[in-house]
């Protein structure tokens, strides 16, 4: 999954289980955060390759 | 002999008002495909009028021919709308609208077409088993204004789905400078109910300066995820997010 946050914008991701699986890559120039929840792999394992200021986690588990 | 014939014609009007009652109903199934009659309003239940071609009344008044923008007309009466268990097609070239709630099967948005989805709730199923219905997006399906949309149903996105645009609101907001003191609200796209998914293997887009939460648990596939501008949330019961 090709993922790509400009400067000044946000993703965030909130409550529940996020499941990643496979290779996950972009630009993040503003911020990806996930704020609350679960963050795991799948059963194929996971790859994050973020350039810039990348997976942020507050309060995640 | 007089007494039959005036019983049979009071079935015969029974029968006519029956009729004009289910046609009334406005909404039938089957496969319907996306024809712009209205050039006021290109929005999914819109319904215009012409005094074409429909003569006129027992006061001499031009009778109204009604048209909706699924290729149907009707004199006097307005023409039936997708209902539950229809199949309704956006052919490339469509530009539709939809801001009002709508209970079919499944919805087709082919490539070159364009669905943009304003606000209410979007019910896809079946109906004589009440299983879900999928919404398949290969074109273009645009999130606009800050309203909320829900979701019973599947969306699988293969070509482009983009939020754009929002509406001023004092709540819930996002600003966009602090200068200006403008918000504006995004919106959501909520999970309805039942068990629904949205499946992306397209590319999702957020493109303006406002927020925008989904909280319909999805799967990115093989996906592009650009937020470009303002806040995008994935507030979910579960996610798999996978190459």
């Amino acid at each position: 999954v090709s993922w790509s946050v400009a400067s000044g914008a946000t993703l965030v991701l909130e409550n529940g289980t996020h499941t990643f699986s496979g290779t996950h890559s972009g630009e993040i120039a503003g911020t990806l955060v996930q704020t609350n929840g679960t963050v795991q792999a799948g059963s194929e394992g996971a790859t994050f390759n973020f350039t810039g200021t990348g997976y942020q986690f507050a309060m995640a588990r | 002999m007089k007494g039959q014939t005036h019983r049979g014609t009071i079935g015969v009007i029974a029968c006519l008002y029956a009729l004009i009652l289910l046609t009334g109903k406005g909404w039938a199934q089957g496969t319907w495909t996306w024809q712009q009659q209205c050039s006021s309003s290109n929005e999914w239940s819109a319904i215009c009028y012409t005094y074409a071609g429909c003569g006129y009344d027992q006061n001499g008044n031009p009778i109204h021919r009604y048209f909706n923008n699924w290729g149907l007309s009707q004199c006097g009466v307005s023409p039936g709308l997708p209902g539950p268990g229809s199949v309704c097609i956006f052919p490339a070239g469509a530009d539709a609208l939809l801001s009002s709630n709508v209970d079919i099967l499944s919805v087709g948005i082919s490539n070159g077409a364009t669905f943009s989805w304003q606000s209410g709730s979007l019910t896809l199923r079946n109906p004589s088993d009440n299983s879900r219905g999928t919404l398949t997006n290969e074109g273009l399906l645009r999130m606009v204004s800050g309203y909320n949309r829900y979701l019973s149903g599947v969306l699988v996105n293969t070509g482009t789905l983009v939020h754009e645009d929002g509406r001023p609101t004092s709540t819930g907001r996002v600003c966009k400078t602090a200068a200006q003191r403008r918000c504006a609200a995004g919106g959501t796209w909520s999970n309805n109910t039942g068990t629904n998914s949205f499946v992306n293997t397209g590319t999702l887009n957020k493109t303006t300066t406002n927020s925008f939460t989904i909280t319909v648990p999805m799967q990115q596939q093989n996906a592009t995820v650009n937020v470009q501008a303002g806040t995008l949330t994935l507030r979910l019961v579960a996610t798999r997010i996978r190459m």
